[in-house]
C-alpha cells in the first residue's frame, strides 16, 4: 500500500482536476456531451454590442451562444436589404420546433449594466422549422447614443425656442394650455357619453347584421340565377341574340306601357281614394236610395244584398 | 586682508561641501547601479536556468517516480493549505463585494458574476502560485541550497549527471501541473464557500445562472494559460537561488528568503503583463481558429 500510496494520491489530484475542469467547461456552457446543436446565421446591418459567446435566448430560456461572427462586403444584400454582417448561432436542437419562419431574431438587453444576448420569439405552428444552416434577417437593435444625441437636439432646440418667448408669447403659451386642459376635459366628457351610447348601438348593428343574414342568403340566390341566366345567354348563336334583342325591346316596351297603365291606375285610385274620403256604408245606402227615388225606383237597399224583397208593382 | 581670508575660506568649505555632495551621490548611484546590476543578473541567470530546463525536458531519462514524488510534495501536500486560503479568500471577496455592489448599484444580483471574473482571472492563478512559492518554493530552495554547501551538486557534475536535468526538470514538471491542478481546485473552493456565504440571496441555480451571466469559457482559459505560466516563475527562482547560495546556515536562509520574495514579485508583474496581453493575444487565437 505504501508502494502505491504515491500514485494514488497524485492520480487522485489529476483526476479531480480533470472532472472539475469537465464540469467547468460544462457549466460555462461550452461542452455539452448530451446535447447537440444546429447552426442558424443571423443578418444585421448593426448589432449593438453583441460578442463572441453572447447567449441565445428563445421565449427568454437560454438555449445556444453567439459562435462566430462574419462580415460581408460592402453592399452585401439580403432579401433586397443590405446587411453587413452575420452572427452564426449555435442552438440547441430541443428548441428547433419553436424556432420557425415567422420567428423574430431579436438584440436585447439584460439591463443597464448587463449584458446583449440575441432573444428569438416562437413562431406559429403553421410555419415551417428553420433548418439547419438557414439566414434570417435579425431585427436591428435601436442605437442608444443617436437617439440621445437626437434627443438632446431637439431638447437644446426647445430651450432656445423657450428663450426667445416673449411675456406675451408665454401668456399666450399658458393660456392654450390651459384651453387645452379643458379641451382634454371635454374629450374626456365626450368620450364618456360615447361609450355610454355606445353598447345600445352595438347591439342594434348586431340585430341588424342578424336581418341582413336572409338577405344576404337570398341575394346570393338572386346572383346565382342572374349567373345561370347570363350563361344561357352566353350560349345563345348571333343570330339568335338579334331576335332576343327585338323581343327584349318589345318587352320593355311593354313594361313602360305596363309602368304607365300602373301610373294611371295609382291616380286613379288615389283620386277615388280622396273622393271616397269620409264615404260610410250607412250614406252609401242613402245616397243609392236617393237616387233610385228620384228615378222612382223603390229598393230596399238595406236588404239588397239578403233575401229579395222587391215591392209590390 | 582678513577680508580676503575670509572670502577664501568660504571658498574652499564651499567646494568640500560640493565635493562631499558629489562623493554622497556617487555612492548612492553606485548603490543603485549594483543592484541593477543584480537583478539583471537574477533575471539573466533566471531566464538561462529556464531555457536549460526547457531544453533538458525531453531528453531521457525521464525519472517519473521523482516527478511524482515532487508532485505529491507539490500537490498533494499543499491541498488543505490551498482549500483553506482560497476557501476564506472566496467567503471575504463575496461579502465585500455584497458590501460595495450593495452601496455602489444598490443590488447584489451582479455578486456572482463579478466575484466569478475575479476569482478566475485573478485571485485563482496568482493567490495559488503566491502560496506554492511561499510552501513548496522555500522547500526547493533550502533542499538545493543544503545539496550546494554538502556539495552533492558538485558530486553530481563528478557523475556527469546535470544538475539541471535531475534536480530542475522533475520539479518543474510536477510544478506547473499542480499549481493548474490546484489552481482549479482552489477556485472551486472559492467557488463553494462564495456560495454558502451568498445565503439565502442565491439558490444553486440562480448562483450558477447569475455566474455564468459574466464568466466565459474565456475566463475559464486565461486561468490554466496564468496557471501555466505562473507555475513556470516557482521553480526556477528557488533552484536559481538554491544554486547560487551563499555557503553555511545564514546562506540557505538568505536563499530562501530571496527565492520567496522574488518569486512572489515576478509572480506579480507576470500576472499583470498577462493581463495586459492576454485579451489581445487570446482575441488573435480566436480569431484565427474561427
Amino acid at each position: 500500500m505504501t508502494r502505491f500510496s504515491l500514485e494514488v494520491k497524485v492520480g487522485l489530484v489529476v483526476t479531480l482536476t480533470v472532472a472539475l475542469v469537465l464540469a467547468f467547461l460544462f457549466l460555462l456552457g461550452d461542452f455539452n456531451p448530451f446535447s447537440t446543436t444546429y447552426r442558424l446565421y443571423m443578418l444585421h446591418n448593426y448589432v449593438g454590442g453583441i460578442e463572441l459567446g453572447s447567449p441565445v435566448r428563445v421565449a427568454g430560456a437560454k438555449v445556444g451562444k453567439v459562435n462566430s461572427i462574419r462580415f460581408f462586403a460592402a453592399g452585401h444584400r439580403f432579401q433586397g436589404q443590405p446587411v453587413s454582417l452575420a452572427l452564426e448561432l449555435l442552438i440547441d436542437k430541443r428548441a428547433k420546433h419553436l424556432i420557425r419562419a415567422d420567428s423574430k431574431f431579436y438584440i436585447n438587453f439584460e439591463g443597464l449594466i448587463g449584458g446583449k444576448y440575441i432573444e428569438i420569439q416562437p413562431g406559429s405552428v403553421s410555419a415551417p422549422e428553420l433548418e439547419d444552416g438557414y439566414s434570417v434577417r435579425g431585427v436591428d437593435p435601436p442605437r442608444l447614443e443617436q437617439m440621445l444625441s437626437q434627443g438632446f437636439d431637439i431638447f437644446q432646440r426647445l430651450t432656445e425656442l423657450l428663450n426667445q418667448l416673449g411675456l406675451d408669447d408665454r401668456e399666450k403659451l399658458k393660456n392654450a394650455l390651459s384651453n387645452l386642459v379643458e379641451v382634454s376635459d371635454d374629450l374626456r366628457a365626450i368620450t364618456g357619453q360615447v361609450r355610454g351610447n355606445i353598447s345600445p348601438i352595438m347591439t342594434d348593428a348586431r340585430r341588424l347584421l342578424g336581418d341582413a343574414r336572409p338577405l344576404v342568403s337570398q341575394a346570393q340566390v338572386v346572383m346565382r340565377d342572374l349567373d345561370n341566366v347570363t350563361s344561357e345567354l352566353g350560349k345563345i348563336k348571333p343570330e339568335k341574340k338579334q331576335e332576343v334583342r327585338a323581343k327584349l325591346d318589345q318587352l320593355l316596351n311593354s313594361v313602360d306601357s305596363l309602368t304607365a297603365t300602373l301610373d294611371r291606375l295609382n291616380r286613379l285610385s288615389a283620386r277615388l281614394e280622396k273622393e271616397t274620403q269620409g264615404v260610410t256604408a250607412e250614406s252609401l245606402n242613402r245616397t243609392v236610395r236617393e237616387i233610385l227615388q228620384q228615378q222612382g225606383i223603390t229598393v230596399n237597399v238595406g236588404k239588397i244584398t239578403g233575401k229579395a224583397n222587391y215591392p209590390k208593382p | 586682508m582678513s577680508w580676503l581670508q575670509n572670502r577664501s575660506v568660504r571658498l574652499i568649505g564651499r567646494t568640500l561641501a560640493q565635493i562631499l555632495y558629489l562623493a554622497r551621490l556617487g555612492i548612492t548611484i553606485e548603490g543603485i547601479g549594483n543592484n541593477l546590476l543584480r537583478f539583471f543578473e537574477v533575471a539573466g541567470g533566471g531566464i538561462t536556468l529556464f531555457f536549460q530546463t526547457l531544453l533538458q525536458l525531453p531528453r531521457p531519462p525521464y525519472r517519473l517516480r521523482e516527478i511524482l514524488r515532487q508532485a505529491l510534495n507539490v500537490g498533494w501536500q499543499s491541498l488543505p493549505l490551498i482549500a483553506v486560503v482560497l476557501g476564506f479568500l472566496g467567503m471575504i471577496t463575496v461579502l465585500e463585494l455584497n458590501f460595495q455592489l450593495s452601496r455602489v448599484i444598490h443590488s447584489i444580483e451582479y455578486v456572482p458574476g463579478v466575484y466569478g471574473v475575479v476569482m478566475f482571472r485573478e485571485f485563482g492563478p496568482t493567490v495559488v502560485a503566491c502560496m506554492i512559492a511561499a510552501k513548496v518554493g522555500a522547500g526547493f530552495t533550502a533542499e538545493l541550497a543544503s545539496m550546494k554547501n554538502t556539495e552533492q551538486i558538485d558530486a553530481l557534475e563528478l557523475l556527469s549527471v546535470n544538475p539541471v536535468h535531475y534536480l530542475v526538470v522533475p520539479r518543474f514538471v510536477a510544478t506547473v501541473a499542480m499549481q493548474v491542478a490546484l489552481s482549479v481546485i482552489g477556485v472551486t473552493m472559492a467557488f463553494v464557500t462564495g456560495f454558502l456565504v451568498s445565503q439565502p440571496r442565491f439558490n444553486f441555480q440562480s448562483y450558477l445562472t447569475a455566474m455564468s451571466h459574466f464568466v466565459r469559457v474565456e475566463d475559464f482559459i486565461n486561468l490554466l494559460s496564468k496557471a501555466l505560466l505562473l507555475g513556470a516563475v516557482v521553480p526556477i527562482v528557488s533552484c536559481y537561488y538554491g544554486f547560487h547560495s551563499a555557503s553555511g546556515a545564514k546562506g540557505v536562509g538568505d536563499a530562501t528568503t530571496k527565492a520567496v520574495v522574488t518569486s512572489i514579485l515576478v509572480i506579480i508583474i507576470l500576472d499583470f503583463t498577462i493581463s495586459v496581453f492576454a485579451d489581445k493575444l487570446l482575441g488573435i487565437v480566436i480569431q484565427w481558429t474561427a
